[in-house]
């Protein structure tokens, strides 16, 4: 304990007492948050900030760059798990990671110049949100992937081949599983739970830079990944799957979160002691919740996840006007 | 397997046939290995480091969280936090490794607009660490 009084450089009032108990319950709020965000299909953003800065009572920008590091590792390990699967589109990410990274360093700027009680605030409404389309849940889990597309949508076609040839063609990708479109947004990918390869060329571009944009910015403010936001522009806005969609996203906010991280970083808001348990823990939760998903409701565990975010985006409400100390 | 179904998104993939061409002509596996094996790597690296680091500081009793700055990690903190901190520091440069590695297999396939595309996001990348050094 001495130790800390020849650091007062290094000290910009943020450092906090973190026992046994404390990093143990940090480590159990990374598994939650991860089994929660593989189950139910959200970030661990949303649930990771509230409850370090409501029931550990840490800064909201020390939470918001712990939540980053831990979306961070999320990301590493879904795209590693997603690189090999067909369903990652690199050149979809990387052209729309141009408007996400700009988003996130000018949120992450913003997030350090601006009162911790403004991000609380915003944070309590993007709960709201979240809460609202986590209550409404998604089906598409089990649909054929991008099977439905508008009639007339965007010249959207869709047919069914014969069996002989989708056969010579799904063999013809030999050992990959995917593939991409050289100089192209579009590609094609074995969908193994129906036997379908679907191909596909994503459209209107500026919808999906546009909301990129936005979903940068919110990343760099709160912490969170922003896929929320993104999926649904990749597959309403730019007809592209939704397996690719939520593959690509899942790649895109690490490397979003990155670009606001270093600024945190650097800025003297990454407490180590805080981020590692949480982090770790994030990782062993996705990885158990993967693996359990096929046997848990998420649309129940959906509808108790949306009253517990409306819960706490009031609780972080009445924190930024002031009206509740934590 | 039963009756299969080919999709087109956007309507520009014209059929099948045009579509089997393509894979033949433009799939590169190596793309999806490469990125795959750095990101492994830079998970792998990192959660041994943040392991072993928070180890090292609960076993020395550490209860202080102290913050690291990313360009002061050598600075004199308790060694299981700097540890946690070089373990961040891999995670966070991982993602960024992950887009160099792909540029580089795009350059590999001569995919030029591509190649620009992931540079501009390296470029915004680095301008944040450089922002980041100016705040540091």
């Amino acid at each position: 304990m001495m130790f800390m009084h020849s650091l007062p450089l290094l000290s910009v009032g943020l450092q906090q007492d973190v026992t046994l108990g404390t990093a143990l319950g940090l480590a159990a709020l990374g598994v939650f948050a991860g089994w929660l965000g593989a189950v139910v299909g959200i970030g661990g953003g949303v649930v990771i900030v509230p409850a370090l800065v409501l029931a550990f009572g840490f800064d909201t920008k020390v939470a918001v760059a712990s939540s980053l590091v831990a979306v961070v590792a999320t990301s590493v390990a879904a795209g590693n798990a997603y690189a090999g699967a067909g369903q990652l589109n690199m050149r979809l990410a990387l052209t729309l990671e141009i408007a996400t990274t700009i988003g996130g360093l000018v949120g992450g700027l913003v997030a350090v110049l601006v009162d911790g009680s403004v991000l609380d605030g915003l944070f309590a409404v993007v709960m709201m949100v979240t809460a609202v389309l986590v209550f409404r849940g998604r089906d598409d889990h089990g649909q054929a992937v991008g099977a439905a597309p508008e009639p007339g949508g965007a010249g959207a076609t869709s047919r069914v081949v014969a069996e002989g040839e989708a056969e010579a063609m799904i063999s013809s990708l030999g050992p990959r599983v995917g593939w991409e479109e050289r100089g192209q947004l579009g590609g094609a990918y074995h969908d193994q739970a129906r036997g379908v390869l679907v191909v596909y060329r994503a459209v209107r571009l500026w919808i999906g830079w546009a909301v990129s944009f936005l979903a940068g910015l919110l990343s760099g403010l709160l912490g969170v990944g922003g896929g929320f936001l993104k999926v649904p522009a990749m597959n309403l806005g730019m007809k592209v799957p939704i397996k690719v969609a939520a593959a690509t996203s899942n790649f895109m906010i690490g490397v979003t979160a990155v670009a606001s991280l270093f600024v945190y970083f650097a800025r003297g808001y990454v407490l180590p002691f805080v981020a590692a348990p949480v982090a770790i823990g994030i990782a062993v939760g996705a990885y158990s919740g993967a693996r359990s998903s096929q046997r848990v409701s998420s649309r129940t565990l959906g509808r108790i996840l949306a009253a517990v975010l409306v819960f706490v985006a009031v609780q972080m409400g009445l924190k930024a006007a002031g009206l509740a100390s934590v | 397997m039963g009756p299969a179904e080919a999709t087109t998104t956007g309507g520009t993939v014209d059929g099948m046939s045009e579509a089997a061409r393509l894979f033949d002509q433009r799939a590169d596996p190596r793309t999806n290995t490469l990125v795959k094996a750095v990101l492994r790597a830079g998970l792998g690296l990192s959660m041994i480091l943040l392991v072993v680091g928070l180890v090292v500081q609960l076993a020395r009793g550490e209860e202080l969280a102290l913050p690291v700055k990313m360009f002061k990690l050598f600075a004199p903190h308790p060694v299981g936090e700097q540890i946690m901190g070089v373990g961040v520091l891999v995670l966070t440069l991982t993602p960024a490794l992950g887009v160099l590695s792909v540029v580089l297999s795009w350059a590999r396939e001569r995919d030029r607009t591509y190649v620009l595309v992931g540079f501009a996001v390296v470029c915004v990348l680095f301008t944040s660490v450089a922002v980041g050094f100016g705040f540091g």
